[in-house]
């Protein structure tokens, strides 16, 4: 009887989790498995590839584009960095003297990004280009031969800006939600500004730090416009050869090895980030 | 021998086809003038063709015709005109930007017996042969099209459609040297020009390989029209080692224009239509065709197989193909050509065909429309050997594609 009385009580959780679940295993799960089927078969020329549990295409997929696979992190993971450097003293600002221009400020934040992405970074191949006046000024200061674009700089640079806004606005939202008094009360307890920053404002802003990070690396990660138009043949990131993969060699096999390591990677590494840095963050 | 030849006839063919292309530029009083003999001509409607494909769209359709070109191509005004003269409704889209990118969208379609939206598209002649090749379009209503007998006879029977019942030809042109002469400071003639030191890292390459390699290839005397893995090798090579002394600044589709406009590139390989269209804003931006020779390509119109059959094609084949149009385009400018080989031969051209922003791609040659991708297959060949990461693994080939699209619709039409 009692048995009986439990058991769609048991199942109330698992009908509330279904939509959700459902959602995951339509536009999750059957496109990751269909890669996946993708990425262990044979290309065929000019047909669709058949499926025969090939494995060698992730190991061809690893020697030949190791090197663009370390650029990729390389260059997700310093912009990544910078856009924290440039992102939070900006958020903090706002967040802290912002007063009634808050909304403002950030509106002029996100603004230039209703732009195209791919307009704004073909934009930057003039600012920086050959004969603009930012070139001339920088070849001033560091030499006659520095130029911007065709060089790693100019890629970071590319996708730290382009993704800046991704940073700043989860920092942004994590700041505004502390009440700033407590920097008071840290004064008052003989803190020096400086410490109750460190021990009070930035602890309680890390999870806005995390979902940032995470925000600009993970896209970062996987771009290949920056390095398109603002980098050179020595620049290029994984996402460049996922796509010509595809779209001009038609090696859909190759092609989705590459993106489900690139998959794995940016996982582990994301549990990795999340287990050192996250979980304290996400818990306070 | 053969090169002066097939330069020759590049030169006469561009003529022609510059004659034909005043039709949509010169304005529509041509095309309107034409148009009534024409319709009179297929005014027959409804004949049935089984088509072949399934997907439900083998119904006949005469009211509807679908044209997938690319951009810039067509005098807008025509597609009204068109669509006021003949009563059908003309969707004509600028969806085309490069060769494998499109072919990859089709492939998976059209590989299943399949059909596809547009009624009629617009490959680069290699591509056309390899759909063609494949069985994947359908012939011509040649009947419907009694102008396309006015074509040059080396283009009725084209090598990449022997029996000339699929194709027919829209536009041509060439890939040579585009340079901006306010960086270089002197003319550019040859390859080997590009490879100067003091442009290091200023110069672009196209993405499109039977245009690079083709051109690199003919300054380093490989036989382009009989390419082989090895004879190709010598050209990869020569490119490999301008992109590893750091050389070549880019790959590019058709945006290496704003690079050579800005003076980011001082040279670059590029196409004789787009630096006619842009000589006119900049003048100091010059084509030449290299002295070891260029590269022809030419651009043609198809059907997709198993489509919707009507008239309406038969009506915009005919519409283009139409001789004795003579009036000179205020886009045309001379250019200097020079001579292949070691005849010397240099020869004034005036054309302005081939309008700019589009990508695309040729050599005149036989063994790639039969094998299109013989340069893929010599660089993965290359892959697994002595020497990985050719060009940074082939991915950097041709990189430019997803991109040119998008590029291609922000661009302004």
């Amino acid at each position: 009887m009692a048995g009986e009385d439990r058991k769609p009580a048991r199942l109330v959780p698992w009908a509330l989790l279904s939509p959700g679940g459902l959602w995951l295993a339509l536009f999750f799960l059957v496109p990751v498995l269909a890669l996946v089927k993708i990425a262990l078969s044979t290309p065929v020329r000019f047909q669709d590839p058949e499926f025969s549990w090939d494995f060698g295409n992730f190991g061809t997929a690893l020697s030949d584009y190791g090197a663009q696979f370390g650029r990729s992190f390389l260059y997700a993971g310093l912009a990544t960095v910078l856009a924290f450097a440039i992102g939070y003293p900006l958020a903090y600002c706002v967040a802290a003297y912002g007063g009634r221009w808050k909304d403002l400020l950030i509106g002029l934040v996100v603004i230039p990004f209703f732009t195209s992405f791919l307009i704004r970074t073909m934009a930057w191949t003039s600012i920086l280009g050959e004969r603009s006046f930012v070139t001339k000024i920088a070849r001033g200061v560091l030499g006659d031969g520095f130029t911007f674009t065709g060089r790693s700089w100019g890629v970071v640079g590319g996708l730290t800006y382009n993704f800046l806004p991704f940073m700043i606005l989860p920092i942004y939202v994590a700041l505004e939600k502390i009440d700033f008094r407590l920097t008071e009360a840290a004064g008052d307890l003989y803190a020096t500004p400086v410490a109750g920053f460190w021990r009070v404002i930035f602890p309680l802003s890390l999870p806005g730090v995390f979902a940032g990070s995470l925000l600009v690396f993970i896209p970062a990660a996987g771009d290949f416009i920056n390095a398109r138009f603002l980098g050179s043949p020595d620049t290029t990131m994984i996402g460049s050869v996922v796509q010509d993969q595809f779209l001009v060699q038609l090696d859909y096999p190759s092609a989705a090895a590459l993106s489900l390591i690139l998959m794995g990677i940016i996982t582990v590494a994301v549990l990795v980030y999340s287990k050192l840095f996250g979980t304290e963050g996400l818990a306070a | 021998m053969r090169d002066e030849l097939l330069f020759r006839q590049a030169v006469e063919t561009s003529r022609a086809l510059t004659r034909r292309r005043f039709l949509r530029t010169s304005g529509l009083a041509a095309g309107a003038a034409g148009l009534a003999p024409l319709l009179a001509a297929c005014g027959s409607d409804s004949d049935s063709d089984s088509a072949s494909g399934d997907g439900g769209a083998a119904k006949q359709d005469t009211k509807n015709l679908y044209f997938a070109n690319w951009p810039a191509y067509i005098d807008e005004e025509t597609v009204d005109l068109f669509e006021k003269a003949s009563g059908i409704s003309f969707k004509y889209t600028e969806e085309y930007n490069d060769n494998n990118e499109y072919f990859a969208k089709i492939q998976p379609l059209l590989s299943k017996g399949r059909s596809i939206d547009p009624d009629m598209l617009a490959p680069t002649f290699w591509m056309a042969g390899r759909l063609i090749s494949l069985g994947w379009v359908d012939k011509l209503p040649l009947d419907k099209i009694p102008n396309a007998k006015n074509l040059r006879s080396s283009l009725q029977k084209p090598t990449w459609d022997p029996t000339g019942e699929y194709s027919l030809p829209w536009q041509s042109g060439f890939a040579g040297i585009a340079y901006n002469e306010q960086v270089t400071g002197r003319a550019l003639t040859s390859i080997d020009d590009l490879w100067d030191p003091a442009f290091k890292g200023k110069i672009g390459v196209l993405s499109e390989m039977r245009d690079t390699l083709g051109l690199i290839g003919l300054s380093e005397g490989v036989d382009i029209s009989k390419p082989t893995a090895k004879s190709l090798q010598k050209a990869i090579d020569a490119l490999q080692e301008q992109v590893d002394s750091g050389q070549i600044k880019q790959f590019t589709g058709n945006d290496y224009m704003d690079d050579l406009t800005q003076g980011n590139f001082a040279a670059c390989i590029g196409w004789s239509g787009d630096i006619a269209q842009l000589s006119k804003d900049s003048p100091e931006l010059k084509f030449v065709i290299p002295e070891s020779g260029g590269t022809l390509w030419s651009d043609t119109m198809v059907i997709p197989q198993g489509v919707r059959r009507g008239d309406g094609r038969g009506r915009v084949h005919g519409l283009r193909v139409r001789p004795g149009e003579r009036r000179p385009h205020r886009g045309l400018r001379a250019v200097r050509v020079a001579g292949r080989g070691g005849t010397g031969r240099a020869a004034q051209a005036r054309w302005g065909f081939g309008s700019a922003r589009r990508q695309r791609a040729a050599l005149p040659d036989r063994g790639l429309v039969q094998e299109p991708l013989v340069v893929r297959t010599a660089l993965r060949g290359r892959r697994g050997g002595a020497r990985r990461g050719v060009l940074e693994g082939p991915g950097e080939l041709s990189r430019a594609t997803g991109l040119d699209r998008a590029r291609g619709d922000g661009d302004g039409r």
